[in-house]
């Protein structure tokens, strides 16, 4: 495993936002490294910077210090375009709130990153089907996210998500707007992807949904308060 | 990227129709109103064609166009036009076919126990037969013979013909004009009218007889009408004219002309221009309501790109760049403001049709003014749907995405 290029290798990093006078720092020197395959949380309170990390991690945002390679591209000196690119090859986001387009089908949602990829017509719609058929939407493909239940609508978020083929699917509290029943079922549905061989970072503050990953990272004011195998 | 924008669009129906009104309105407008002009011009033209004649030229010394008044007053001040110079220029021109001669006046005209005030009373050379701007349906016209001799025969427009009597019976008949006996001897072919005018309800009279028994006592002005030879054109039996008839009024060499020459391509020109105008008076309320169209497109795309915060944010998580995001939210405007710019040249194209049916102009929409339209239509989209498509691009992902 140390031979591979890791997934995440990130050192040193700093996020300071300022505003006017006063300036935060939400990141104040973070060392992390995500290798291929694994399964890892990162909890926080909600200020500790777990989200700022998240946003770097996901290439929506740069660090103001330090370096970030995702899969050996070095990632904090890219074009805004750039980073479009490398969001929609290497990254599958899943969301809290799912963030299906409202007023498009299913398959339509899951075909959406694909689209940004260029990949055309009868292909999309093929990669699209076969991931709704492994998270078990197949038959849903033509409705409307307001006519799944939310369990389902985060089924198909993570379809959206995995339609890549991403190197990473970063998931930002999946289960937070589902209740313990359905979480449940989301987790297990990230625990068989992560056997099949996605490596899956997941952002929570529920320690039971942090327990599903092999890895802990705990992040506390802006630094790495601890790091354990599970 | 297109589809998807258009079934953003159709799923928020109302407002994309509401937003696209104010194009509608003003392709709708524009079009309607250059089928108008177009049929106005068509109309003008057919007019011209049929009452004139297209190769007769008129001399006279007012002015058949448009003038000022000062050109008015002006013309005013020149000496009439004579029986005798009209008469001289028939003489010596060599590239007219026919020269006629024509005043007017107004008397009553009474048949039996029929009676009819205010008609138009024609003075007339034998010749205006020859300039084939009448032609006669019954009897004949009166020659040339009948004018020297100032005889009382006349020949009636139809519609006088038909007030008095029936035109087929007319020829023979006496009537009265303005207190003296004619035999009328024919009865006119009807010239139509020209722009809702009426034009057969004269009596028309050998011009010699008219000088002595109808005319206005002060008036001795004729209008001089010329039908150039075949195979001449226009302009150089026009300029003939002009110098023979220079030379009969013994004007000096550098002195202006004291007449005017009205061509039927003169009074169209001039008709045109008057229609130039009421064109350029249509392109401003197309500006204006397509800027009033586009500023509601703008608005709503705002309005749209706020409440998509989210979405846009999603979006560009997974992938899409600025730029995918500007052609979206672009896609969204053209679609709407095209949408709007099909339903007005249908509404347009519709008003147009109800106008031809119901008016007198032939009004069409030309290819030319739909095409226009709808190319004006996907501009104010393009140029209204700029700022809102920038702006969607501009957000921050991380704002977007936190945005509730």
């Amino acid at each position: 495993m140390d031979g591979a290029v890791p997934v995440i290798e990130a050192t040193g990093l700093r996020k300071v936002y300022s505003m006017g006078e006063v300036s935060v720092e939400a990141l104040r020197g973070i060392d992390f490294r995500l290798a291929k395959g694994e399964f890892t949380a990162i909890m926080g309170a909600s200020g500790s910077g777990k989200s700022t990390l998240l946003n770097i991690i996901g290439c929506l945002d740069r660090p103001t210090e330090g370096s970030y390679s995702l899969m050996g591209r070095q990632v904090e000196t890219m074009m805004d375009s750039e980073l479009a690119a490398v969001r929609n090859r290497f990254i599958g986001f899943v969301f809290q709130t799912f963030n299906l387009l409202p007023r498009a089908s299913a398959a339509a949602n899951v075909e959406l990153p694909l689209v940004y990829a260029r990949v055309q017509g009868r292909e999309r719609r093929e990669r699209a089907m076969e991931v709704l058929e492994r998270v078990g939407l197949a038959d849903r493909a033509d409705h409307r996210p307001n006519q799944l239940s939310g369990g389902e609508r985060q089924r198909v978020a993570i379809a959206r998500a995995l339609v890549t083929r991403p190197a990473l699917l970063l998931a930002d509290e999946p289960t937070g707007n589902l209740d313990s029943r359905t979480g449940a079922v989301i987790l297990e549905l990230f625990r068989n992807l992560h056997d099949e061989g996605n490596t899956i970072l997941l952002v929570t503050h529920d320690p039971g949904v942090a327990q599903a990953a092999g890895r802990l990272v705990r992040i506390r004011d802006g630094r790495v308060e601890s790091d354990t195998a599970g | 990227m297109l589809l998807s924008a258009a079934a953003d669009l159709r799923s928020n129906r109302l407002r994309t129709v509401l937003t696209s009104l104010g194009v509608l309105i003003g392709v709708t407008a524009v079009v309607s109103l250059v089928g108008l002009v177009t049929g106005l011009e068509n109309y003008v033209r057919s007019q011209f064609d049929s009452v004139l004649g297209a190769r007769v030229f008129e001399i006279s010394k007012f002015s058949g166009g448009f003038d000022d008044l000062d050109a008015w007053m002006e013309s005013r001040s020149w000496p009439d036009l004579t029986v005798e110079q009209a008469r001289q220029l028939s003489d010596l021109m060599t590239t007219a076919g026919a020269v006629t001669w024509r005043s007017g006046s107004g008397a009553t005209v009474s048949c039996g126990g029929r009676s009819v005030e205010g008609v138009r009373i024609r003075g007339l050379a034998a010749s205006e037969i020859d300039v084939a701007s009448m032609s006669i349906d019954h009897g004949r016209f009166f020659s040339e013979a009948e004018d020297r001799a100032r005889a009382r025969v006349c020949v009636l427009g139809s519609d006088l013909a038909s007030a008095l009597g029936s035109p087929p019976g007319m020829p023979g008949r006496d009537v009265v004009i303005g207190g003296n006996r004619f035999t009328v001897v024919g009865v006119a072919k009807p010239l139509g009218s020209i722009f809702g005018h009426g034009l057969d309800d004269f009596a028309a009279v050998p011009y010699s007889t008219f000088e002595a028994l109808l005319a206005r006592r002060d008036d001795n002005d004729v209008e001089i009408a010329v039908l150039p030879l075949p195979g001449v054109t226009v302009e150089e039996s026009q300029e003939e004219a002009r110098l023979v008839l220079r030379r009969i009024r013994g004007l000096p060499f550098a002195a202006a002309d004291n007449f005017h020459i009205t061509t039927q391509q003169g009074m169209l020109e001039s008709m045109q221009q008057v229609l130039a105008g009421a064109a350029i008076v249509t392109v401003g309320i197309a500006a204006i309501s397509l800027l009033v169209g586009g500023i509601g497109i703008m608005n709503i795309m705002l309005v749209s790109v706020t409440e998509r915060t989210r979405e846009i944010g999603t979006r560009r998580a997974l992938g899409a760049r600025r730029r995918d995001i500007v052609r979206q939210f672009l896609a969204e405007a053209v679609i709407i403001s095209m949408g709007g710019g099909v339903l007005g040249l249908l509404a347009g194209y519709g008003l147009t049709i109800l106008a031809d049916r119901l008016t007198p102009l032939p009004a069409s929409v030309s290819p030319l003014a739909a095409f226009l339209a709808l190319g004006f239509s996907a501009t104010v989209g393009l140029l209204f749907g700029v700022y809102p498509a920038w702006k969607a691009a501009r957000m921050d992902p991380v704002e977007a995405l936190r945005y509730e």
